[in-house]
């Protein structure tokens, strides 16, 4: 109840005196306006000036051995970033007990450049499936090479990135 | 009473345009509004920026070996690029442009191609655009080592760095640079 007596009183000192509203109306604009500009120093509202994420940050790569004769090759791949298909590569040193098989890749996106025409990209998550062969029924140790190369949509493509896992397959 | 009501908000609205006029403004790093998402590294790496450039010597696509220091004295933007690397391809039509406007006045652009020479002629030849500054070459882990020198610790394509009639360098920036953004930064520096 007494708050609203202050609130009245308040209201009427304003009415009776502008200038007291405006100063009120500047003040709260000016506080706004510096708030926002530290804002905007500190990163908050531009995004352009966001650092581009690493390359182990924008492709999140993991492998996996599934069942007794396949891996699965997993990339998380971040908001705004792509991994081109035609730029994997998997490897498996000569002279070792398993051979790698075809990796079968699900259907990309199709991605029009001026430049290379068509091209076939990933976005998201990516699961390559890698059969894998034991030359020698007895191996139960697999040193698997991958690489793979990406881009950031906002103009940044990043090198050939190369990963080499150590795997151990289960008994056969 | 309706002016002394309504004159308030008038006057927090135009207060309101200006804060975020300004706000956009210096987003925007002034007039130009293009590649919105590169990103400009005003302090690059830690005690990049204000350091004396590194040396290098790489051949161009002749073959002759190119020593960094023949370009002392002028104001020197050195682009890492690759073929694979579309943002790459994009921002090199407007380089050329930059080096016709500004070659009386002292600007050297030099392209470091991280990659095999076969690759890069084709590559330019499909540019259609005659390049009219030096390309060198270096497709092993020595170019890969100097972009890092030069403050691309991602490994990371396109990547543009400007260094001073002094030689040092003054801006980096990951990721493609529009011709208007390295113009802007290279008058001051001619």
């Amino acid at each position: 109840m007494s708050c609203l007596v202050r609130m009245r009183a308040l209201n009427s000192r304003v009415a009776r005196r502008p200038f007291v509203f405006y100063a009120l109306v500047l003040m709260l604009a000016s506080s706004v306006a510096a708030a926002a500009g530290a804002g905007q120093k500190l990163g908050l509202f531009d995004k352009a000036q966001e650092a581009f994420l690493a390359p182990d940050e924008a492709f999140v790569f993991s492998a996996e051995v599934r069942g007794t004769n396949t891996v699965v090759v997993h990339w998380r791949i971040a908001e705004g970033y792509y991994l081109y298909r035609a730029r994997f590569a998997f490897r498996s040193p000569a002279g070792t007990g398993v051979s790698l098989g075809v990796p079968v890749f699900p259907k990309g996106v199709s991605k029009e450049d001026e430049y290379l025409g068509q091209t076939e990209v990933y976005y998201g998550d990516l699961a390559v499936i890698l059969p894998i062969h034991r030359i020698n029924i007895a191996e139960r140790h697999l040193r698997l090479e991958v690489s793979y190369q990406g881009c950031a949509e906002a103009g940044l493509c990043y090198s050939p990135i190369k990963k080499v896992v150590e795997l151990t397959l289960p008994a056969v | 009473m309706v002016k002394r009501v309504i004159l308030p908000f008038v006057l927090a609205f135009i207060i309101f345009g200006v804060a975020a006029a300004v706000i956009r403004y210096q987003r925007e790093g002034g007039s130009d509004t293009s590649p919105a998402a590169s990103q400009e590294v005003s302090a690059g790496p830690a005690g990049l920026i204000g350091s004396t450039r590194p040396d290098f010597s790489l051949p161009d696509l002749a073959g002759n070996q190119r020593q960094v220091e023949e370009w002392d004295g002028k104001v020197l933007m050195v682009n890492f690029w690759a073929s694979w690397c579309i943002p790459c391809r994009h921002e090199i039509p407007g380089f050329v442009g930059l080096q016709e406007k500004y070659e009386s006045t002292g600007l050297r652009i030099i392209g470091i191609a991280l990659d095999e020479q076969t690759a890069v002629d084709r590559f330019l030849t499909g540019l259609n655009v005659e390049i009219n500054y030096p390309q060198l070459i270096s497709p092993d882990s020595v170019g890969i080592a100097l972009a890092r020198a030069y403050g691309d610790t991602m490994g990371a394509l396109p990547y543009t760095v400007l260094v001073g009639r002094d030689g040092r360098i003054e801006f980096v920036q990951f990721g493609e640079l529009s011709a208007e953004q390295a113009e802007r930064r290279i008058q001051p520096l001619l």
